[in-house]
């Protein structure tokens, strides 16, 4: 299937693409990494476990994303990725 | 009462979490006009993320929904019912929409204030029993909509928008609610908007809606009652309290009840925007 990319590049935001996968992954990409990047993981991977979703692939590219941003739009492309896929099934 | 109602975009982060910054009186959220139709969800989940976690306790956030007839307009209302939003914004209001929303409400169990925008000619038709209405606690005039309904060019001194601003005051005012100016469009024009908000003073407006954060500061001080109106209104109450009489004259000028009504009117509007922010 294909992947599903949804949020922005612009300051403050952050794009999220989702992919199918046999186990999670999670890339980020930050502007603040060194800082942050337990923190945006930890948002992620809760977020995932919340929507009860596991085995995807999460591209994250940050750029300085708060973390209601980056659940937001972590909510928004699992819940067009499951219609994806189920548009596909 | 709000001076000023400051539009941001429900869909983006660095607006939404400085809206509080440039102390507009109310923030609307909007999920409407300003964001596309194929972001709508994405929308959703923004402002629902940024209420939950950024509850600005002195100055509300009122959500603008999606139309009646729009495939988002029970969604949004499900998605307000369950925040911590102060109310909602009703694009194109009229009493079945009205009669929807609250028929939702009820569902959802949740009761919020609405603002509704009065932007079409039929609205104006009912405009009186939308006023009237127990869940509107404001009508905010959409003349950019309007005007594309009439089939006119908005702007200054286009009689029929100056007729449909006076219904729109009269009705807000003749049932106790807000009147609220529409939005300035000219985003880097200064002189129109001065034209636009002594305008709306003029006629009786409340307030007015800003799309651009640089309007809020001159929407919020011309709407504050000016110095010397404030201490005459101030002598007129003194002196009817002094004399335990409504009716006295003052500076060769005859007070009566309604001018002490007014001039308490404007005591307490200059002491509640005292209390607020910076440019108040």
């Amino acid at each position: 299937m294909t992947a599903i990319v949804v949020g922005t590049l612009e300051s403050s935001d952050c794009m999220i693409t989702l992919s199918a996968s046999d186990t999670l992954k999670i890339d980020l990409e930050s502007i603040v990494y060194d800082a942050f990047h337990a923190q945006i993981t930890q948002v992620i991977k809760k977020t995932l476990q919340k929507e009860g979703l596991h085995n995807v692939r999460v591209l994250c590219q940050d750029k300085g994303a708060l973390d209601y941003t980056i659940e937001a739009r972590m909510k928004t492309a699992i819940a067009k990725y499951r219609e994806a896929n189920e548009d596909e099934s | 009462m709000s001076r000023s109602f400051l539009f941001v975009p429900g869909d983006v982060p660095r607006m939404l979490q400085n809206a509080a910054v440039f102390d507009a009186d109310t923030v609307i959220v909007d999920l409407e006009d300003s964001v596309s139709i194929t972001r709508k969800e994405d929308a959703r989940h923004l402002t629902d993320a940024f209420l939950r976690r950024h509850p600005d306790a002195t100055t509300p956030h009122y959500v603008r929904i999606n139309p009646l007839g729009s495939d988002d307009f029970k969604t949004d209302v499900k998605l307000v019912c369950a925040l911590p939003a102060s109310g909602v914004v009703m694009p194109k209001v009229t009493v079945d929409a009205l009669q929807r929303l609250d028929q939702l409400f009820s569902a959802e169990k949740c009761r919020l204030d609405v603002y509704g925008i009065v932007e079409s000619a039929r609205a104006f038709t009912e405009i009186h029993a939308i006023a009237a209405h127990r869940l509107i606690k404001g009508l905010i005039l959409g003349a950019e909509d309007l005007s594309a309904d009439l089939g006119i060019t908005p702007g200054l001194g286009n009689e029929t928008l100056e007729h449909a601003m006076a219904s729109l005051v009269l009705a807000a005012k003749a049932f106790a609610k807000e009147a609220v100016d529409s939005p300035c469009v000219s985003v880097a024009d200064d002189e129109r908007l001065q034209e636009e908000i002594t305008r709306a003073l003029r006629m009786g407006f409340t307030g007015k809606a800003c799309i651009h954060p640089n309007h809020v500061d001159a929407v919020n001080r011309a709407f504050l009652p000016d110095e010397k109106a404030l201490l005459k209104a101030r002598r007129i109450y003194e002196k009817s309290r002094e004399l335990q009489s409504v009716r006295f004259a003052l500076d060769g000028e005859m007070i009566d009840k309604p001018v002490i009504e007014r001039a308490k009117a404007l005591i307490a509007r200059a002491e509640r925007y005292r209390k607020r922010g910076p440019s108040a």
